[in-house]
């Protein structure tokens, strides 16, 4: 070291009484922190690396957002239970590695960017909720996920007779142990389905109907005198009124519904019912239910116009139930809304299957709590009678996807048979009190209110445009949304429509526009589908779809007209659809 | 010298560029590519059957499936791009001359019918002349063959996606004559599309219900769907004053299809006419799977 450079060092290094100053008071804590900081944290990812990664272990991981009372708790029992029983088989020597299932549960708002991270980092779990993230669907699908389309085709092992519950009748217990896995589930496995990709790619673990009520009954008895649950809407109306006469009564702010801002599309489950007279009108092409084009078409015709009295009935109706949901409800998380119901605040919850167990739990020792379904218009009631929209075509939920770089997917795809066996999927559904999906399961008795119901009417009236006319769909859920807080009446919101409607910009022309080049860019993307299943029945054929899928798909296609179909269906609507003003038959209730 | 080195520099790349495919099989590097459209990875699947055609020798089955498997990912990479499709549609052509009879030709033809009649970017346009060429090319050529009723029903489309009643018709004749062929694997699918024509585009009920009717017989080319083919039969015999036809369709959506959310309205309805409907029942575990 020459003279220059010694000067330099010198003059660069910092004083040993500086030094010294440095490490003293806050900077000395704050660098002891730093250290074990980083040290627990080299700790935790050197241990969980070896609980994972283990090579006498085989570990499971399940990703999942259902962070709702009972549910996790019922996955761990299940898990515990395979867990030991592979200890089992580990000890007999049936098995080469131990085996661990273990659970990831993930709040919703960060669950697509753990999938989507991992997915592509090729570290996601081995089994996968499909929601939320945009990488379950699709293409991304096909590439990170396994088709178990063959796997669907044999029986579920966990079927088997020595597996059963014990009360199933002779029938449903000859036939579980040899019925393809796909034919087990309630709804055909339909909830796993992918139309694109002509394949099962999911395995859903539960029914999750919602539209229900959970009622505290022993609030609800207090301000009627009465037990019975609300059967129509005019009932429900009245058990409002009276549980906030008894809340002025004694002192207490009672908000007689617990609803949330998830409540402020409530009047769309009313459409169906309460458009019923004009939908028969409206229908053009006799498919059941009113399209789009068939919705602006009568719109545009005359036929049929926000102004309607059926509409104005349906307005009166929904305003009418959110005048009983607390001020400020649009702005609620559902959280918020639990919280009145369980203070007791409000005597009904707006809740569905998923939340049955968190209510049933937080409720315990506190009030009786009963599920109720959802109400309408009885006979000689306002607006009434009205029918509910049926549940018969509701398919399972809370799917599972297997995904394809597992280095365990044999476990995991046995762990999904097994929740998904008779016994295993009552148990689960039962001590989650959700819905088991399984034939031959049962609900708990506190789930029965969510049986799907059979009767009422077909749900398929859409009335409603889909995202091609977002713009007009905004206006109108803007305008409900006044509706519903009082700020808005049902002549301006019906003006309001109209004008929508006519507009140059967005209204109907527009979303005419649109939605031919979407449907042109559909059929497009159906066309690699077909394409792939095509090539693969002559060079795969162990991987391609049934050819019962691939018609469906083709004929499906077809029926676009290779991009046609929607200027066909407005010929047909304007060829159908009455003289204005034939189709008001609804009559309202004025 | 050097232009030697630069070829087989260019060579080395070409094998290094395709990774895994580097096999001196076809049939290895078939299957991969296989495989990897059926993960919709066509960029890579695509190299391993341009090296499986290379290394098969031109004409024989081999090489057909690796100029065919190219030639799908060529039509299906995205994003879509003209030159690409028209290099597929060459890929494509290259089978059907020397594919012979084989099941490849057949459906390299169809494919071409599907790239003539797609429009596959905003600055194409469909050739629906070519398309029903090549479609018509499939039926002449492999008559009994299913891929003949797929072909149909695509030959009739480009004719009612027209809308214009002469087209319309023109198709439905296709269609109807295909579908009535005896055991004709895509007969629902083609008295379906021919149903739907009469009604939604040419408003003849009575030819709808026939049809319909006949796509329900032969079985629902999507039978998650079926029921509502059945509603629109059953809507239609209704209007025509043919009580007795929309009464069996009613019945059929009550007893075949008490899942698909219309057998209340169905029971509704037969109340309405004067009959007792039978009770929904959901199938949850059909009959014959309890045997």
């Amino acid at each position: 070291m020459n003279a220059h450079s010694t000067k330099l060092a010198a003059a660069i290094a910092p004083p040993k009484s500086r030094m010294k100053g440095m490490m003293n008071g806050w900077n000395a804590v704050g660098l002891v922190l730093l250290t074990a900081t980083l040290g627990i944290s080299l700790w935790r990812v050197t241990s969980t690396e070896k609980q994972l990664y283990t090579d006498d272990v085989a570990v499971v991981r399940i990703s999942h957002w259902q962070l709702e009372l009972g549910y996790r708790q019922a996955l761990q029992r299940l898990m515990d239970d395979y867990n030991a029983m592979q200890d089992e088989r580990f000890k007999r020597g049936e098995i080469k590695k131990r085996v661990k299932v273990i659970q990831l549960p993930v709040s919703e708002k960060t669950y697509a960017q753990l999938i989507n991270t991992n997915l592509i980092a090729h570290t996601a779990p081995d089994i996968i909720e499909m929601g939320f993230s945009r990488m379950v669907s699709g293409g991304y699908k096909a590439e990170y996920f396994v088709n178990i389309s063959s796997l669907a085709e044999l029986p579920n092992p966990y079927n088997a007779e020595q597996y059963l519950s014990p009360e199933l009748d002779a029938d449903t217990k000859r036939a579980l142990p040899v019925m393809p896995w796909r034919d087990t589930f309630l709804d055909g496995m339909i909830g796993g389905f992918d139309r694109d990709l002509q394949g099962y790619y999911g395995v859903c673990t539960t029914f999750a109907p919602g539209g229900r009520l959970a009622v505290n009954v022993d609030m609800l008895k207090a301000a009627t005198g009465s037990e019975d649950l609300p059967q129509t809407l005019g009932q429900l109306l009245d058990a409002c009124a009276k549980l906030r006469a008894w809340g002025k009564a004694n002192g207490r702010e009672v908000w007689p519904i617990a609803a949330t801002r998830y409540n402020t599309n409530n009047w769309t489950s009313m459409i169906a019912p309460f458009l019923r007279e004009s939908q028969r009108a409206v229908d053009a092409d006799r498919d059941g239910s009113v399209n789009m084009h068939e919705f602006l078409t009568a719109s545009q015709k005359g036929v049929w116009s926000f102004s309607d009295p059926a509409m104005a009935d349906l307005v009166a109706a929904t305003r009418a139930l959110s005048a009983e949901f607390p001020n400020g409800f649009t702005a609620m998380d559902r959280d918020a809304a639990m919280f009145l119901f369980t203070q007791q605040q409000s005597a009904f919850f707006q809740c569905g299957a998923w939340d049955a167990g968190t209510v049933y739990r937080l409720a315990e020792g506190k009030f009786k709590v009963k599920i109720m379904g959802s109400v309408m218009p009885g006979k000689g009631e306002k607006w009434g009678p009205k029918h509910p929209v049926n549940e018969a075509a509701m398919t399972a939920a809370c799917s599972y996807g297997l995904y394809k770089l597992s280095p365990n997917l044999d476990v995991a795809i046995d762990f999904l048979r097994y929740w998904t066996s008779q016994a295993q999927n009552q148990r689960f559904n039962q001590e989650a009190d959700w819905v088991p999906c399984i034939v031959g399961t049962r609900l708990t008795e506190g789930m029965k209110a969510f049986t799907p119901r059979i009767e009422g009417i077909y749900g398929g009236s859409a009335w409603l445009p889909t995202w091609e006319g977002e713009a007009i769909r905004l206006t109108l859920e803007g305008q409900m949304l006044g509706v519903q807080t009082g700020e808005i009446t049902h002549e301006k919101m019906a003006a309001k429509m109209a004008e929508a409607i006519a507009d140059a910009d967005y209204g109907a022309p527009k979303v005419f526009q649109r939605s031919d080049e979407l449907s042109r860019d559909q059929l497009r993307a159906s066309e690699r589908s077909i394409g792939t299943q095509a090539l693969l029945r002559l060079l795969a054929p162990d991987k391609a779809g049934s050819e019962n899928n691939y018609r469906a798909v083709v004929s499906t296609q077809s029926q676009g007209l290779n991009g046609m179909v929607n200027e066909a269906m407005r010929r047909c609507a304007e060829r159908e659809l009455p003289k204005a003003g034939a189709a008001t038959t609804d009559g309202g209730s004025k | 010298m050097h232009t030697r080195l630069i070829l087989a520099a260019a060579l080395a790349s070409v094998f290094c560029g395709c990774g895994e495919t580097t096999s001196k099989d076809p049939a290895t590097a078939i299957a991969a590519g296989a495989g990897l459209c059926a993960s919709y990875n066509f960029d890579r699947a695509a190299e391993h059957f341009a090296a499986a055609r290379m290394l098969a020798p031109a004409g024989s089955e081999a090489w057909l499936q690796a100029t065919f498997g190219l030639a799908v990912c060529r039509q299906q990479e995205v994003p879509i791009e003209l030159p690409r499709v028209a290099e597929a549609a060459a890929l494509f052509k290259e089978v059907v001359e020397k594919g012979g009879a084989s099941p490849l030709a057949a459906q390299a033809c169809l494919n071409l019918g599907r790239i003539a009649e797609l429009r596959d970017t905003s600055a194409d346009t469909p050739d629906l002349e070519e398309a029903r060429r090549w479609y018509k090319q499939v039926v002449d050529t492999w008559p009994d063959a299913a891929i003949a009723g797929e072909a149909s029903l695509r030959m009739g489309v480009t004719w009612i996606q027209s809308l214009e009643r002469k087209d319309v018709e023109a198709g439905i004749a296709i269609l109807e004559a295909r579908a009535a062929r005896p055991n004709e694997p895509w007969a629902g699918a083609l008295w379906k599309q021919a149903g739907d024509a009469w009604w939604v585009n040419l408003g003849d009920r009575a030819n709808a219900v026939r049809c319909l009717g006949r796509c329900i017989e032969a079985g629902h080319p999507d039978p998650s769907r079926a029921a509502l083919t059945v509603w629109r039969a059953a809507k239609l015999a209704d209007e025509s004053g043919d009580r007795d036809a929309a009464l069996g369709f009613y019945r059929r959506i009550i007893e075949r299809h008490p899942n698909s959310g219309m057998a209340w309205d169905a029971q509704q309805r037969m109340r309405e006419l004067g009959v007792e409907p039978p009770p929904i029942k959901l199938a949850v575990m059909p009959e014959e799977k309890k045997a």
